[in-house]
């Protein structure tokens, strides 16, 4: 397998895209709503930037669409999407980074706010 | 209403997708479309203001993600410059959030400003959509820049049409990559259910390369087709769809036209409408006999040509001018003093409808203006209100700036709202546009609202909207900076605040009369040209055409015969007076032909006279009540056997023979129709009445009236006049041909006096759109003058009672308020003839029978205006003479 660490570090946005599809495939507003849903709507994605980001997993191979095809009833236009083994193992060494550098924070002494730190810049 | 706000800032979300990459927008477009689909499903459930705030994050969101990506930038950084953007951007999302939420609160404001934006708005993108279409649209053709129609002019009068050995040689005159010569006919089609009447083109083999085109399916006509002179022939996309249902698999079967077998090798792709709107292409074949330099008059070929790489129109025009020249000292009988010429297919072909389209793209710009001013206007009164809100937060702190963005947002606000309603205007009034349209504006079927209109529609909205958001916003922070806080308190905006508005109603009024005064003249033309008689009498005149395949007919014998039993037939059916056939039918452009000849004594000459070329039967005067002048007309006596004669309009004897009695001349006419046609010196016999030709606005032109028998041409119309209602009578007419050949199919089935309408449509079209703009206007403006004039009541309430009070009649309230009113009418007035003076001659040639600076007009205009503003004043002039002093008193 490819090593992961040449892909990081991961953006915010591309960190919380790849969360959303650890427990399945999603299509575009799936993400979007998984996204809001985790972070208590504190990180909210536009359609561009989902996309944007998007292509930009898709051409690293760490997303890629997936060939399910939508449940009866649901907008046939939409794709849906899925974790590559490379983005799996890419969210997996991004997560163990963060980890050592909160354990290095940590450490210092510094403490976690009541906001998660994603949130602290809103 | 929340679906249509959804599904309209669906469209505006789809329209700025083009500013993703290239490669994002070709991989995701279509799913982010569905993405953005679900999230305003999900917010439209809770109202308008939510998709508007949803629709603006997407679009902020898009544009910011679209140019990260573009500059390739992954991580956003976290610098002060970030937070301050962000900063900006969340106190902009608030104010937005405000400004709606202010919007849903004044629902009658919110309404009327929204419904006059959406009227600017829509009009204005509607008619610039039929603009872009038709005018500013590259034609469907390679670097149709290149594209050239060439033309052929004698004595400053330019034809498209050429002789074909002209054309070779203007063709072969240097700067041109390629060359190709058309004629537009018409084919009968059988053998594919009922017999039909086909518009033709046969072009020479370079036509499709000239063009840059290549077919849909199969392969275009090439010079291999026309040197084997094979019968193949090219399809249109319109008429495989309508004959073959867009089957696949119809390269390669046959067609029969006029009767012989036509291999179809190609189908054509849609856009290509040359020469007008042919539904069959078939290869253009010149004999050595056309091609003789004694065929240099025959003029019947059109001509395009494409420019060679880094050669200019102006080179290629010299180019052509050397040889016309040498041809000029060759051949002075046909051309001395003929020039060639090449102009842009493109200009040609929107040449006539250019002029009414412009100035009804600027009728509906200045309808946008008023609608601006008129929103400018209730902004101001608004704004008024909220003069002591504005003061305080001056007070508090607040930068002027911010202050002005505030306001700013809030007529974006406004703007965007207005904006998603005009585009559902535009949309509705585009298609009302393409309806109604007069058939001949060219590309007029292809016009829709796209892309370039909703970006259009966009500016518009913006510019408009900081344009009626800006007065306002400086007039009201301007008072609440100037003053102190407690001076502001009677909630007025103060004397600039009037002032203002005063201005505003004064310029609405202007831009009013200028569009009304343009009505009016449009008006009074077309009166004028309806009033035009044509020369004959168009009512209970039933008309069509027919065209007798050579394979059939094959002699001028047969022709004759089979075209006198036509006109017999029909004649003689129950409720039909006369009938005749014509070739060369008044207000038809399908037909006409014109010819030089020489009088008796005279050699031909370039300075030779030339007169329309008409033929017809001996009953066609008598049917269409065209009456005889001098002499006698054609009769049944005039046949093929008896001598040579023709009968002349009172124009050619003007022109041709002032002073002298024409009877009894003789001329001799150069072209020949048809081959077995009399060649011999003919005598003039008779002169009858001017009819108008070209249309109703020219002068009729010398016109020669040929008998049919010694003139038998294959391809005419029938012209019959009815007892009841003509268009009953085509059923029967259809039958009686149907009975003769029923393989013969009638085409252009119409009524004389639908030809004449049509031959007044375009003008007509333009004379109601202008009056509808001219009425929105009137409208806007007078609701202008009303909201002013009640503003100026509600704001002097104390000094009307004090006058009460003090013994002031009603009567006396009225007329001051009405004097007020007056005034601003006016001015306005005076500034909008002035104005409208200075406008006409953009009318120029849109104007008939009346000068753009008609008296008449001016005049009536400026009463219709003076009373309407005093209509207007009046409503609010009776309410303040109905107030109590006691309350006014009391008042704050």
């Amino acid at each position: 397998m490819t090593d992961a660490r040449p892909f990081l570090p991961l953006s915010p946005q591309q960190f919380h895209i790849l969360l959303a599809l650890v427990d399945g495939e999603r299509h575009g507003y799936g993400i979007i709503r998984d996204v809001e849903a985790r972070t208590r709507r504190a990180v909210r994605l536009g359609t561009g930037t989902l996309y944007t980001a998007l292509a930009r997993l898709e051409a690293l191979a760490l997303v890629q669409e997936s060939s399910r095809r939508p449940a009866a009833g649901d907008d046939e236009r939409r794709k849906y999407y899925r974790l590559t083994p490379l983005g799996r193992a890419v969210l997996q060494a991004e997560t163990e980074r963060l980890d050592a550098l909160v354990r290095l924070a940590r450490r210092k002494g510094v403490a976690a706010g009541a906001r998660p730190a994603w949130a602290r810049t809103k | 209403m929340t679906r249509l706000a959804a599904a309209l800032a669906l469209r505006l979300y789809g329209a700025a997708l083009v500013l993703l990459p290239r490669a994002v927008r070709d991989r995701f477009a279509a799913d982010m479309r569905a993405t953005v689909r679900a999230r305003l499903h999900d917010a439209s459930r809770a109202g308008v203001p939510s998709v508007a705030a949803l629709l603006a994050r997407e679009l902020l969101d898009l544009a910011v993600a679209s140019a990260r990506a573009r500059r390739g930038v992954r991580h956003v950084p976290d610098t002060a410059g970030w937070q301050k953007r962000h900063l900006a951007v969340s106190a902009m999302l608030q104010d937005l959030r405000y400004a709606f939420r202010l919007l849903r609160r004044q629902p009658g404001f919110t309404a009327v400003a929204v419904v006059t934006l959406a009227l600017g708005i829509g009009a204005t993108t509607a008619v610039f959509t039929v603009v872009d279409g038709v005018l500013l649209r590259p034609l469907p053709y390679a670097d149709p820049d290149r594209l050239l129609l060439l033309l052929n002019g004698r004595n400053g009068r330019l034809s498209t049409s050429f002789s074909p050995p002209d054309f070779r040689d203007a063709a072969a005159s240097g700067p041109f990559a390629a060359a190709a010569a058309f004629a537009a006919s018409s084919v009968n089609l059988t053998g594919e259910g009922e017999p039909q009447r086909l518009q033709m083109a046969d072009v020479t083999g370079a036509f499709f390369t000239v063009l840059g085109l290549q077919p849909r399916e199969g392969r275009a006509i090439d010079e291999a087709d026309v040197a084997a002179k094979r019968r193949v022939v090219v399809i249109s996309d319109g008429l495989w769809r309508r004959l073959f249902g867009a089957r696949a698999g119809i390269v390669g079967r046959a067609l029969r036209l006029d009767g012989r077998p036509y291999e179809v090798i190609g189908i054509a792709p849609p856009g290509l409408t040359l020469p007008g709107t042919p539904d069959v292409w078939l290869p253009l074949v010149f004999t050595p006999e056309n091609l003789s330099d004694k065929q240099r008059g025959a003029h019947y070929v059109g001509a395009i040509a494409r420019l060679k790489d880094g050669v200019a129109i102006d080179q290629a025009n010299a180019a052509m001018g050397i040889v016309a020249d040498r041809l000029a000292r060759a051949f002075p009988n046909t051309n001395q003093g003929r020039q060639f010429l090449a102009t842009r297919l493109q200009e040609r072909i929107v040449r006539g409808v250019r002029p009414a389209l412009l100035v009804l793209l600027g009728a509906a710009t200045l309808v946008l203006l008023i609608a601006c001013l008129n929103v400018a206007n209730l902004l101001l009164a608004r704004a008024g209100a909220r003069s002591r809100e504005v003061a305080v937060r001056a007070a508090v702190g607040a930068a002027r700036a911010r202050l002005i963005a505030q306001f700013l947002v809030e007529s974006l606000a406004l703007g965007a709202l207005g904006t998603a309603a005009g585009i559902a205007v535009a949309w509705a009034a585009t298609r009302a546009l393409v309806a109604l349209a007069p058939a001949g504006i060219p590309r007029i079927d292809d016009v829709a609202i796209d892309v370039r209109a909703l970006a259009f529609a966009a500016i518009v909205a913006a510019a408009t909207s900081v344009l009626f958001g800006l007065v306002p916003a400086l007039t009201t922070t301007a008072a609440a900076f100037s003053r102190a806080i407690g001076h502001a308190g009677r909630g007025s905006v103060g004397a600039s605040g009037t002032r203002a508005r005063r201005v505003l109603v004064t310029c609405e009024m202007a831009l009013a009369v200028v569009l009304l005064v343009g009505a009016g003249l449009l008006v009074r033309s077309f009166e004028r040209l309806s009033a035009v008689d044509p020369g004959f009498s168009a009512d209970h005149v039933l008309t069509f055409h027919i065209a007798l395949p050579e394979a059939k007919y094959p002699t001028a014998a047969a022709v004759r015969q089979m075209v006198t039993t036509v006109v017999q037939r029909v004649g003689a059916l129950p409720g039909v007076a006369r009938a005749a056939a014509v070739f060369g039918l008044p207000l038809d452009s399908d037909f006409s032909a014109s010819s030089s000849f020489t009088r008796t004594g005279e050699a031909d000459s370039a300075d030779a006279p030339s007169a329309g070329f008409r033929v017809v039967s001996p009953d066609y005067f008598a049917a269409l009540h065209i009456p005889l002048r001098a002499g006698r007309l054609l009769d049944e006596r005039d046949d093929e056997a008896a001598a040579e004669v023709v009968v002349i309009n009172e124009e050619a004897a003007r022109r041709y023979w002032p002073g002298r009695n024409p009877v009894g001349q003789q001329i001799n006419v150069s072209v020949r129709l048809v081959t077995g046609a009399g060649t011999g010196l003919k005598t003039i016999v008779g002169v009858v009445g001017d009819v108008k030709f070209g249309g109703l606005d020219l002068t009729a032109p010398p016109e020669i009236y040929l008998p049919y028998p010694q003139q038998p041409v294959d391809s005419l119309t029938i012209a019959m006049r009815t007892a009841d209602d003509p268009l009953a009578a085509a059923p029967m007419a259809r039958a009686a041909i149907a009975s003769l050949d029923p393989e013969l199919p009638l085409s252009d089935v119409r009524t004389m006096e639908s030809l004449v309408g049509r031959s007044i449509a375009e003008r007509r079209f333009t004379m109601l759109l202008l009056a509808s703009f001219a009425a929105v206007a009137v409208l806007l403006a007078a609701i202008g003058v009303y909201g002013v004039l009640a503003y100026l009541v509600t704001r002097r309430t104390q000094e009307i009672g004090v006058r009460l009070a003090m013994g002031a009649t009603p009567a006396d309230v009225v007329q001051l308020f009405l004097r007020e009113g007056a005034v601003l009418a006016g001015i306005g007035l005076a500034a909008g003839l002035a104005g409208a003076l200075a406008a006409g001659r953009a009318l120029g040639s849109l104007v008939f029978g009346v000068t753009t600076t008609d008296p008449a007009t001016f005049a009536g205009v400026a009463i219709a205006m003076a009373l309407t503003a005093l209509a207007a004043s009046y409503i609010p002039a009776r309410r303040a003479a109905r107030v109590d002093p006691m309350d006014a008193l009391r008042t704050d």
